[in-house]
């Protein structure tokens, strides 16, 4: 008995040893021109890709190759679907480079964190998309590569909106515009409302498209609407928006206000202007009861037919496309006493800070944002082009339904507000500070007058004293 | 009868086996000239090891590639420590003092394993597992040979009457069973290994941190040897000591890497500003911030930022007084931390006793009740509360429908009518914190009965007979008799219960909008604020302060439960 135990405990051993000492030759699945990662490349290229999907599009590492991950946060897997491809063409058209797509995560909150978090550890991708909004908190930590010196001589500033452009070239240390290079805007997009036309016209009211041309779709049309529809009872609502700051953010705008000071150095929600934005949007939750709860997701009960107008970007159309049985389109956001100020979102193609091959980075991010490559992603319908171009924004009006694509570009014709990062200040911060008194004010449960008092009492806190 | 007791108390042995070395004592040991060379030997290896040990925590804490400052200082302090540790071996090493070599034995133990894993991740056998594990799949049907093999041994055992066949057979079956395991592993690349592992070694560093596990495991080795156990007087108890250590010692390891290193990594964390990129120390700041309250009086009709100082914002109003928070999410968390706790453990605990009583009852189709109350325990967290919070929704949720269906039937009743409802479950500050309790209540109610009911089934039935014999009834057979016998199931339940909810995440994490804890921080539990504070804000330093405050929280209580439980738990 205790031979057999001995003789198995060698067996074993031998086994793991020689398991082991095959581990070491790196299996046996790559390829015969594969090699490993170059040695000299830094932690940022060395982790194995984390997700099957990725693994999928992972091409062989030719010799003389250089190995780039790279990542963004698509919605669905149409949208992974299309950022796979274009991988493989852009893999495909840069010599010595060979691509890795990685998609991320499709929680709002988990993207960042995740990202930050291999940052941290040192196993983040080359080259990674981020939220506007993050672009000063990832910057001024020293975690993303100031592209300037890269940029080619063929490279211009202006191809883009000027807007994402301009905090992507600030420079946080003489508070300077133009001088430093972050990334390259992916795409930009606009908020509108998505109209459920049936319901719209079920209840009686003016077709807000018509109204939008005749310059007549103000905050009180708008009301009217919404009511109209909601008196339609049963579960239906006039109106739903999603429990985020850009919703709340667009009544501010809307009104003059906004969350800012001009210097962006500290909260300006406070203002008269600012306070009559939620004041109009605490009424439709409050007073006349025609939202959908703010703080529940909007667009299930949109997509099932029970809401007549829904506040979303771009983003929302592949989803409504899809899901949507009912006619619908879009209509610019409402004329409020500052005018029709939607948002301007954008994210950028950053560079990691660690990467071992910063100047083949940056051919990726160009690659990136090419017309072409942007044209591709539109198409999907989720955004829209970044590139000032008439020829994209042609393009763009093609991409139906929804039928009234325009509203999208008038929109973004209108002065909107720019997203926009906080080189000041801690975005994280002032969101959650904000955030919680948006909710208690539409909720009802904080009145119009302790809002002005305190919103931005908190909030101050996240500006650097 | 154990090995080793064959011996007189005290007397040296050998340390693997246990055996009474025949020619030493313990108290006098004997030194041969070799053990005497092996322990100078020794001594100067831990010169060597102290002196090297304080030049790599010199080189990294000058070392600029290394960004994260915390983590630096932090293995610096223990890589000085493993410095001290061996210098204190050598001195005693020289004093034939037996803490010498035990001490030697767990220095080049830990420091052997660390160079030999290190050597495996500079040779890359950590990222090439997966491909490996591939390969074994791919590969895995050539073990189909073994079975064969195994096969034809075993048709051997048939000719117990012919030994020479039998042997034959036996012989065939072991080679096929190891040619298959060879052809696999070939299969599987152990050439290109070797071939791998030969190239690796060409490293510098992969040859320093070989030549470094062959001397650690080199100098445990001879530490080891009787000789030397008996020049240092080791007796029984000490080779069952050096036995017992080794074999807990993986285990150990890995409570001290993956345990013990990261708490003490935290605990250090928190009295730092890390942001997981730098980090500077600040003392008690982050435990002041967390603690800072102001009291103050606040005249009528004036608003409380008008009395408290700068940084304090109002926490809660008593009358005409204040109380100002530095930090007040943190205590909005902490209060939601305990009403949470409170409830979920009332609805998960009581419910749960009442059912496991009806379910010990004898009546058919207990088992099947049994089984469905134990399902949403074994359900995930998040897949659980994706569901409920699709139940909750205010628009086209199945509660509110539930609700609005039942009081359509009243509506048919003559002079009856009620308005629909649309109760905003997790969108109302009134009322989104006690959503998550019912559902978390309801998720735990299974568990905690199945546990109630082992108590309950593990009390003689004779007790009761005797008590419905005196003529008790069945709430006082429930009240002087259930109760008190199921104290430590009780017990037990309420711990676990209360452990459980005071750690809550997941439940505010999925269920509110994006990062959670909303509405109005309604939601807002201590784990997800300090989850905020280092992953959302990468506030990690004061992350850490949290987490040891929450720590403390949870500690504190339990240990009142354990005294009460002590104080009261006989009666």
């Amino acid at each position: 008995m205790q031979r057999m135990q001995r003789r198995f405990s060698w067996i074993s051993l031998i086994a793991i040893l020689t398991l082991a000492l095959a581990a070491c030759g790196g299996g046996t699945t790559a390829q015969p021109t594969t090699a490993p990662a170059p040695t000299e490349a830094s932690a940022a290229t060395e982790a194995p890709a984390p997700t099957e999907a990725a693994a999928a599009t992972e091409a062989p590492v030719a010799m003389d190759e250089v190995a780039l991950r790279w990542r963004t946060r698509p919605d669905n897997q149409a949208e992974i679907d299309v950022y796979s491809q274009i991988s493989s063409e852009i893999d495909a058209q840069l010599d010595n480079i060979s691509l890795t797509y990685e998609p991320g995560g499709s929680e709002t909150s988990s993207y960042q964190d995740v990202l930050k978090t291999e940052l941290s550890a040192g196993t983040a991708p080359d080259v990674f998309w981020i939220p506007g909004t993050d672009i000063a908190d990832f910057a001024t930590r020293g975690l993303i590569l100031d592209l300037r010196d890269l940029a080619d001589a063929d490279y211009n500033d202006s191809d883009f909106y000027p807007g994402p452009m301009f905090h992507l070239t600030f420079n946080p240390e003489t508070g300077m515009t133009g001088e430093t290079l972050w990334g390259l805007p992916r795409d930009v997009s606009t908020f509108a409302l998505y109209l459920n036309n049936d319901l719209i016209e079920q209840a009686g009211a003016e077709d807000p498209r018509v109204l939008a041309a005749n310059g007549e779709w103000t905050w009180d049309k708008f009301l009217e609407t919404a009511i109209a529809v909601n008196n339609l009872g049963g579960d239906v609502k006039g109106f739903g928006m999603n429990a985020w700051w850009a919703n709340p953010g667009l009544f501010i705008n809307s009104a003059g206000g906004g969350f800012f000071n001009e210097d962006r150095t500290a909260c300006a929600l406070d203002s008269d202007a600012s306070v009559a934005g939620m004041e109009f949007a605490s009424r439709l939750y409050n007073e006349f009861g025609v939202a959908v709860p703010y703080g529940e997701d909007s667009e299930p009960p949109f997509l099932a037919g029970n809401v007549g107008m829904f506040l979303n970007g771009r983003w929302a159309t592949p989803g409504t496309r899809a899901s949507a049985e009912f006619d619908w389109d879009v209509v610019d956001v409402p004329i409020g006493p500052g005018g029709a100020r939607s948002w301007l979102f954008w994210g950028a193609y950053v560079v990691n800070a660690n990467t071992a091959h910063p100047e083949e980075a940056w051919q990726l991010v160009r690659a990136l944002t090419t017309a072409e490559t942007q044209s591709k992603i539109a198409e999907l319908g989720a955004n829209i082009p970044s590139r000032v171009s008439d020829a994209a924004i042609q393009a763009f009006l093609t991409y139906t339904p929804p039928a009234n694509n325009q509203a999208f570009i008038n929109n973004l014709a209108n002065d909107p507000a720019i997203e926009g990062p906080l080189w000041a200040g801690s975005w994280p911060e002032f969101d959650a500070a904000t955030g919680s008194k948006f909710t208690a004010l539409l909720n009802g449960d904080l009145t119009l007058e302790d809002y002005q008092a305190t919103v931005c009492e908190e909030a101050n806190q996240a500006f650097d004293q | 009868m154990r090995e080793g007791s064959q011996g007189e108390p005290g007397s040296p042995c050998d340390p693997i086996k246990g055996k009474p070395m025949a020619t030493t004592t313990a108290r006098k040991p004997a030194t041969t000239a070799g053990a005497a060379l092996v322990i100078r030997l020794g001594a100067a290896w831990h010169a060597l090891l102290a002196f090297g040990l304080v030049a790599a925590a010199w080189a990294l804490l000058q070392a600029r590639w290394v960004q994260r400052d915390g983590l630096r200082l932090y293995v610096a302090g223990l890589i000085l420590l493993g410095a001290v540790a061996s210098v204190i071996a050598l001195v005693l090493l020289l004093r034939r003092d037996g803490r010498g070599r035990a001490i030697s034995l767990g220095l080049n133990y830990i420091f052997g394993v660390g160079s030999l894993l290190s050597l495996l991740g500079v040779l890359g056998l950590y990222i090439s597992l997966d491909e490996v594990a591939a390969s074994f799949n791919r590969w895995v049907w050539l073990l189909l040979g073994v079975l064969v093999g195994f096969l034809i041994g075993s048709v051997g055992d048939r000719f117990t009457h012919a030994p020479t066949t039998q042997a034959a057979f036996h012989r065939a079956g072991g080679w096929v069973m190891g040619a298959s395991a060879i052809i696999l592993l070939l299969a599987m690349g152990l050439i290109q290994g070797v071939i791998g592992l030969l190239s690796g070694l060409g490293n510098p560093l992969a040859l320093v941190l070989l030549s470094a596990t062959v001397l650690f495991g080199l100098f445990f080795w001879l530490m080891l040897r009787p000789q030397i156990a008996v020049a240092f007087g080791a007796g029984e108890r000490d080779a069952e000591a050096v036995s017992g250590f080794l074999f807990i010692a993986p285990n150990l390891l890995g409570f001290m890497l993956f345990f013990a290193g990261p708490l003490l990594f935290s605990l250090y964390l928190s009295f730092t500003n890390s942001d997981s990129f730098t980090a500077e120390f600040v003392g008690l700041r982050n435990y002041i911030e967390i603690f800072s309250l102001q009291f103050a009086q606040v005249p009528p009709g004036q608003r409380s930022g008008a009395v408290l100082s700068s940084g304090y914002i109002e926490l809660v109003r008593l009358g005409d007084f204040v109380v100002g928070a530095k930090d007040r999410i943190f205590w909005i968390a902490l209060w939601n931390t305990i009403v949470y706790c409170f409830w979920v453990t009332m609805l998960s605990v009581v419910p749960a006793l009442l059912v496991a009583t009806i379910l010990n009852s004898k009546i058919p189709g207990m088992q099947f009740f049994r089984a469905i109350y134990f399902i949403p325990s074994i359900a995930g967290v998040v897949g659980v509360a994706v569901i409920w919070k699709w139940l909750y929704n205010s628009n086209i949720g199945f509660l509110n429908y539930g609700i609005n269906q039942v009081l359509g039937l009243f509506n048919r009743l003559p002079f009856v009518e009620i308005a629909p409802v649309q109760i905003a479950w997790l969108a109302s500050q009134q009322t989104a914190l006690a959503s998550i309790i019912i559902m978390a209540a309801w998720q735990l109610l299974g568990f905690n009965t199945i546990l109630f009911l082992a108590g309950l089934q593990g009390i003689p039935g004779e007790i009761y007979e005797a008590a419905t014999i005196d003529g008790a009834s069945n709430l006082q057979r429930f009240r002087y008799m259930t109760l008190p016998l199921l104290a430590p199931t009780t017990f037990f339940v309420v711990t676990t219960t209360l452990i459980t909810t005071l750690q809550v995440f997941s439940e505010p994490f999925v269920m509110t909008p994006p990062p959670g804890g909303g509405p109005n921080n309604s939601t807002m539990t201590a784990v997800l604020y300090l989850y905020q504070r280092g992953f959302n804000r990468f506030e990690q330093g004061y992350a850490a302060a949290v987490a040891w405050v929450v720590f403390l929280f949870i500690f504190a209580v339990t240990l009142v439960q354990f005294r009460l439980q002590r104080r009261y738990g006989d009666m």
